[in-house]
């Protein structure tokens, strides 16, 4: 029998889960509730009730609290008929579940827009412009053809904690949001009203300033709900070395998603590979290098990043007699061909290497430098990279026969 | 608790979508703590969904003061404790108790067996030393505002409180059979 003196930590130990079905209607009757309300009362138009309550001077010491609890968080006030930040991207931030199209824009590419399905704890469902389905949870990754009934589940191992961001781009702008909201440094701009597909919206950018990448807002005038988010990628000079735009548009938040969206239907012929995903290396990205240079005559690559990358890929299905076949658009893979499983840990194994120079170049003081361009593999006295571990004095060289040594700054700069 | 401000001040400020949020961060301790009080998680769903239409309906006419966990917890005890009057002067069963296993043959399991004892032992409690004791211990009430609330003095809540106590202590112990 258990005993009783802790009758108060059981109670507190008590937990249920409101249902699905609950959530359905309870959202339901305030979305109602919303649209039934007089379209041309906006929430801060009520400035009326506002200044009536403020005679009472209790009430105006306690509204001035208010008004500094709100400015130690970072709550962003643009003026008496303009609504505050934090009220806009509010539904986005306790959002559950969301739709959205997702448009993406990069310098040289064609502009690709697909339909994103977000869950909170069943993770991200794209649907791409050829039909292919890419569901992201944080340990895998399932690529679907729905018309020929196969799926690719790409297992993620090892993998460190703390890692959703990267499989979910709905949590990143969330997450973007929030250190928005909750740093004092972040501006948060009010821009005005703009009309977007007929729709009047006001119109807010953050981190216009910061070195993070900035991010606008527009929320419908009426609801207030967000409407649309544009962020940018302006990361050229980086790994990604990606410029352009990511545009979230159609969002409505909350709606019943069924889990069965995310998982593998049932009668699709399969086929699992692992991939690993524990923290690069140095190690990873030598062998990046290797496969590299191994590819491409001996030669190192001019740039090391997702761009060039990108075009190895190519160069390496078009080797495996890949080339042509577009998976990602749409044809359907054949999981016979062995050169299918053999592309995509090669791909990884790539990219992990490059993931390692991401990873390095967060510190300020690496001070990574790659100089492959022109260099073959096995020209042991040339250096290809070098950078500085993080509290290193010495510099780690690797060299075109991809041998490493520490080197001081003196030496290196001989 | 500084969330919870900005959330009053923003619903005392006209903002329905504020409701969104309350509902979202308050919906699971409110079906938990409906739930104990009516040992009935099906009724418990229709607890919560009431009282968030109400404060729906209402939004417009009230200002929320104070806290809003309590605010809350108040409304599902108010209209649990109406549901459990209704439910005995329907079923004609006794007015102390709702018995686990009378028309909910599962109950006593809702919240796993590593609770299960305590469930049941909840359940063999008095509506009123249940509903004391829960608003205490698991919604953080003091017994003042829970007097309030009930209408009572705070000295009657305190002896609830304390008896529930006993008698959980006595079932848990296996002092008393049920």
């Amino acid at each position: 029998m258990r005993p009783a003196d802790n009758i108060n930590d059981l109670i507190k130990k008590l937990k249920l889960k409101a249902s699905t079905g609950l959530d359905r209607r309870v959202h339901e009757d305030i979305s109602k509730a919303l649209a039934e309300s007089d379209k041309t009362e906006s929430a801060f138009t009520q400035q009326n009730i506002g200044s009536t309550v403020m005679k009472n001077p209790i009430t105006k010491l306690a509204a001035a609290a208010v008004i500094i609890i709100a400015v130690l968080i970072g709550i962003h006030q643009f003026g008496s008929s303009v609504p505050a930040f934090a009220e806009v991207v509010q539904p986005l931030l306790t959002a559950r579940t969301a739709v959205y199209k997702l448009t993406v824009q990069s310098a040289g590419e064609p502009t690709e827009t697909s339909d994103w399905m977000y869950k909170m704890e069943s993770g991200t469902r794209e649907v791409r412009p050829g039909g292919v389905i890419r569901i992201l949870h944080n340990d895998q990754v399932i690529m679907l053809w729905p018309a020929g009934k196969k799926g690719l589940i790409l297992k993620r191992t090892n993998i460190q904690e703390d890692e959703q961001s990267q499989t979910n781009w709905f949590h990143e702008i969330r997450e973007r949001i929030r250190q928005a909201l909750e740093t004092k440094e972040e501006s948060v701009k009010f821009l005005g009203k703009q009309e977007i597909d007929g729709v009047i919206a006001f119109v807010y950018r953050i981190g216009e300033n910061s070195e993070m990448t900035d991010m606008t807002v527009w929320a419908d005038t009426e609801t207030l709900l967000p409407i649309q988010i544009q962020q940018s990628m302006g990361s050229a000079g980086t790994v990604m070395n990606i410029e352009g735009t990511i545009t979230y548009r159609d969002i409505i938040v909350n709606v019943e998603l069924d889990e069965s969206l995310f998982v593998v239907p049932e009668g699709y012929d399969t086929q699992t590979i692992e991939i690993d995903s524990s923290m690069a290396t140095e190690e990873d990205l030598i062998q990046t290098l290797h496969l590299w240079a191994d590819n491409t005559d001996g030669e190192f690559p001019s740039e090391l990043n997702m761009k060039a990358a990108g075009e190895l890929f190519q160069l390496i299905r078009e080797k495996m007699g890949l080339k042509g076949l577009k998976f990602e658009e749409g044809q359907i893979p054949e999981f016979a061909e062995p050169q299918f499983s053999e592309f995509f840990p090669i791909r990884q194994r790539i990219i992990r290497g490059l993931g390692f120079i991401s990873r390095i170049r967060r510190s300020s003081d690496s001070d990574w430098h790659y100089v492959g361009e022109d260099k073959k593999l096995g020209e042991a006295e040339k250096r290809i990279c070098w950078y500085r571990p993080e509290g290193s004095e010495t510099y780690r060289v690797i060299y075109g026969d991809l041998s490493v040594k520490n080197v001081s700054l003196e030496d290196l700069s001989k | 608790m500084l969330e919870d401000k900005l959330l009053i001040w923003k619903f005392n400020h006209g903002s329905r979508e504020a409701l969104r949020s309350i509902y979202e961060k308050y919906k699971d301790d409110l079906v938990t703590l409906a739930s104990a009080l009516l040992i009935d998680v099906a009724s418990a769903e229709d607890v919560v969904h009431d009282v968030f239409v109400g404060f729906i309906e209402s939004s417009r006419k009230f200002r929320l003061t104070g806290s809003l966990k309590g605010y809350l917890a108040t409304c599902v005890a108010n209209n649990a404790r109406n549901r459990n009057k209704a439910g005995r002067r329907h079923q004609n069963t006794e007015a102390t108790s709702v018995r686990p296993g009378a028309n909910q043959p599962d109950a006593a399991a809702m919240f796993g067996e590593e609770l299960r004892q305590l469930s049941l032992a909840l359940a063999q409690l008095p509506y009123e030393q249940r509903e004391v004791l829960l608003l205490h211990s698991y919604s953080g009430m003091k017994f003042k505002a829970i007097a309030q609330q009930q209408n009572v003095s705070i000295n009657t809540v305190q002896g609830r409180y304390r008896y529930a106590l006993d008698k959980l202590r006595s079932i848990l112990n296996g002092e008393v059979q049920k």
